[in-house]
């Protein structure tokens, strides 16, 4: 490799103690890049075909099993100084315990940085430890060592202490609260204290492998392949990042809070487990309103030229919290809209407390939410819920349930389970609003039709950034196109889920392609790891991914039937707002979409795989 | 004669110092806008129209639809008309 990679991919095997590396294979690199690329890669070609040599079905992989395999990822974008918002690794697990099939999550702060710096561009960790764990590496040495002192111990006290035992300037940790070690199907896993690779339960599969965390430390430093042609462009992507309003003024100003009113006033903000769009009282939880209120500082994640992050304090009250970071645009629409609770303190307390235990705010919210709407209908008995009060709007009833669930209290284990499991055991599966078993996000795609193609056909299950259309439908970037048609959604859903798939293989932030596009990023892997990569290369490597992620979980048994949306986004028109009579005519945009994508019942065929450089 | 609620979000509510004005005009945006800046001043109307034209790089909502999408600027009574700056997240 010229440059971008520390060159070195390690396998930590926690079930006999081995350690071993490899180096990265640039054949690899060129056609998956790295994080959620080369993971998928190394998923198919080394654990699952072993797992079938061995007449095995995939079906029968046990996600908190130690057959499941956990990976932590960077890219050549990752930890380059001067590369836009490079910050950030990715997460993957070969099947996610909430959903059933690939895990995935995305994660800003200092730890991808770090993780090169300590000597690795990749962790993969198979197998699972007898006792509590972790894993310390350190300038590119790595033990595993003895966390019995540290099971039990939340986010913040473990990075505190761990941070503290290993010392070092680039130190990072990353690693479970006691959601994660109670395998609460929505675990986290936190790293910096409060960022998380928050979504499909990555936290209860870290767990389940009795690791508590992982701590990075180092001084090495990516090489670059052209480095008179990455300072050129460096310097101006950067100032292009600061010219624009989004990424230059309202990202850094109002950080992602700022969109509760915008989608509010659009009609798809969801209310009240998505029994309506529109909340007239949404500006009491809005991103103006925090930024008026309880916040305090900005925290950018590493060599973030963007800083959304939020510094926030309640500084009395029954919900006071003298320090935190968040909440962000989902975690309060997900903690507040969701549960109709609107009060922004409570809101904030119940996002700490997601991340001090370890939890998934959008899944907790919206599990929580479920449960109200399950509950004033009548298929929660009150005896079930050992006092809870769980009517919506109710705060004090919305933080209480954040802890019972970390800790499978009472009525907290069956929110443990997440949604789709909780409204099941009641006989009522349509409240849960979720795809594939993810909760949906904060857009309620009766205002945005092509946000609901993209939840039905997510690979991770109903998920915003897989293919964020909202950006165009909504915020007219990079322009401005009818909400409300489901014309014409297939072809942007497409790109939207393939250009991602490269950001989150590059590894760097989502947010600076609200400027960038597919040839700046051909421009960042050539000059930083000596590719020669046009635009259309590209966006070939994106679709690549996705089409080996999708045929990955047609293993697991996914196929067309699971492309779909709750029935209450189907069959019941919007009642109020903007959106008023519209549901999501879902199938028109599937038929169209399969096409564009050559996939037949929601699989790729064997020449699609073929015409991308798929070997199987 | 027809009343309009403009709305403000981000930083035009600080720039402005208003969260929402109410004005009375004669039903199209055009007018309904001149009013309002009567009451927020003259350089509002920028924020909607640049060299005549309604901008593009703002996001305009006419009761939560777009502009761009709206087949008149003729305003209902009633109507409420949302303006945001450049803004994103996710």
């Amino acid at each position: 490799m010229k440059g971008g990679y520390m060159g070195k991919i390690l396998f930590v095997n926690l079930t006999d103690g081995t350690i071993r590396t490899e180096p990265v294979d640039p054949a690899v690199a060129e056609k998956y890049i790295g994080g959620k690329g080369y993971a998928l890669y190394v998923f198919y070609k080394k654990y699952l075909k072993e797992y079938m040599a061995k007449g095995l079905s995939p079906r029968d992989i046990d996600p908190l099993g130690p057959e499941n395999v956990l990976f932590f990822g960077t890219g050549p974008i990752t930890g380059v100084a001067g590369a836009p918002s490079p910050g950030r690794h990715h997460v993957m697990t070969l099947r996610s315990p909430l959903t059933g099939s690939v895990g995935s999550a995305n994660s800003g702060g200092e730890f991808g940085a770090y993780m090169k710096f300590a000597g690795y561009d990749m962790i993969f960790i198979e197998g699972a430890a007898e006792k509590p764990v972790y894993i310390e590496i350190v300038d590119g040495h790595v033990d595993i060592k003895d966390a019995s002192d540290l099971w039990g111990k939340n986010v913040f006290d473990t990075t505190r202490v761990l941070k503290a035992r290993v010392g070092g300037k680039n130190t990072s940790v990353a690693c479970i609260g006691p959601a994660g070690e109670n395998l609460v199907l929505f675990a986290n896993i936190m790293n910096d204290e409060h960022r998380a690779a928050g979504r499909t339960g990555v936290g209860a599969v870290m767990g389940s492998k009795k690791l508590k965390a992982i701590v990075v430390s180092g001084e090495q430093k990516p090489e670059i392949a052209d480095p008179e042609g990455f300072r050129e462009l460096s310097k101006s992507l950067v100032e292009r990042l600061r010219k624009n309003p989004v990424t230059g003024e309202g990202l850094p100003k109002y950080g992602t809070a700022i969109l509760i009113n915008i989608i509010n006033q659009a009609g798809a903000l969801p209310f009240k487990n998505w029994q309506s769009g529109y909340n007239p009282e949404a500006d009491k939880i809005s991103g103006e309103t925090l930024e008026r209120t309880y916040l305090i500082a900005r925290r950018p994640c590493w060599g973030c030229q963007i800083g959304c992050g939020r510094v926030t304090k309640v500084p009395s009250g029954p919900y006071q919290i003298l320090h935190t970071e968040g909440p962000e645009y989902e975690s309060i629409w997900a903690l507040g809209n969701a549960t109709g609770v609107m009060d922004l303190a409570a809101i904030i307390k119940a996002n700490h407390l997601c991340d001090e235990l370890g939890m998934d705010p959008i899944t907790m919210g919206s599990t929580i939410a479920c449960a109200m709407e399950l509950y004033e209908k009548g298929y929660i008995p009150a005896e079930d819920l050992q006092g809870l009060d769980l009517r919506f709007g109710n705060a004090a009833a919305l933080v209480e349930c954040v802890w019972r669930t970390a800790y499978k209290a009472g009525f907290g284990a069956k929110l443990a389970l997440g949604s789709k499991r909780l409204a099941e055991m009641y006989g009522a599966p349509e409240l849960s609003m979720s795809v594939k078993g993810l909760e949906m996000p904060a857009y309620d795609p009766r205002g945005a039709k092509g946000i609901g193609l993209n939840y039905a056909t997510a690979n991770r299950g109903g998920c915003h950034v897989t293919g964020y259309t909202i950006s165009p439908e909504i915020l007219g970037i990079p322009q401005k196109i009818d909400p409300l048609t489901p014309e014409g959604k297939a072809y942007w859903v497409k790109v939207f889920q393939d250009f991602t798939s490269v950001v989150n293989s590059a590894v760097n932030c989502l947010f600076v392609t609200f400027e960038l596009g597919a040839k700046d990023y051909a421009a960042l892997f050539n000059t930083i790891a000596g590719f020669n990569f046009t635009e259309q290369d590209v966006m070939t490597i994106g679709e690549r991914i996705y089409n080996l992620e999708r045929y990955i979980m047609s293993l697991y048994g996914f196929s067309a039937k699971d492309d779909t949306l709750p029935p209450r986004l189907l069959k019941e028109p919007m009642p109020e707002g903007p959106a008023k009579g519209q549901v999501v005519e879902l199938d028109k945009m599937l038929q169209e979409y399969y096409k564009l994508r050559g996939w037949v019942d929601g699989v790729p065929t064997k020449e699609k795989l073929k015409e991308l450089g798929i070997e199987l | 004669m027809v009343r309009v609620k403009f709305m403000l979000f981000a930083t035009l509510r600080e720039k402005y110092g208003h969260k929402e004005v109410t004005v009375e005009c004669d039903g199209t945006l055009r007018d309904a806008v001149l009013r309002a800046a009567e009451l927020l001043g003259p350089e509002f109307v920028s924020e909607v129209y640049e060299n005549g034209e309604v901008r593009r790089d703002r996001i305009i909502l006419v009761n939560g639809r777009h502009v761009q999408f709206l087949s008149s600027d003729r305003l209902e009574d009633g109507a409420v008309v949302s303006i945001f700056p450049p803004i994103a997240g996710g």
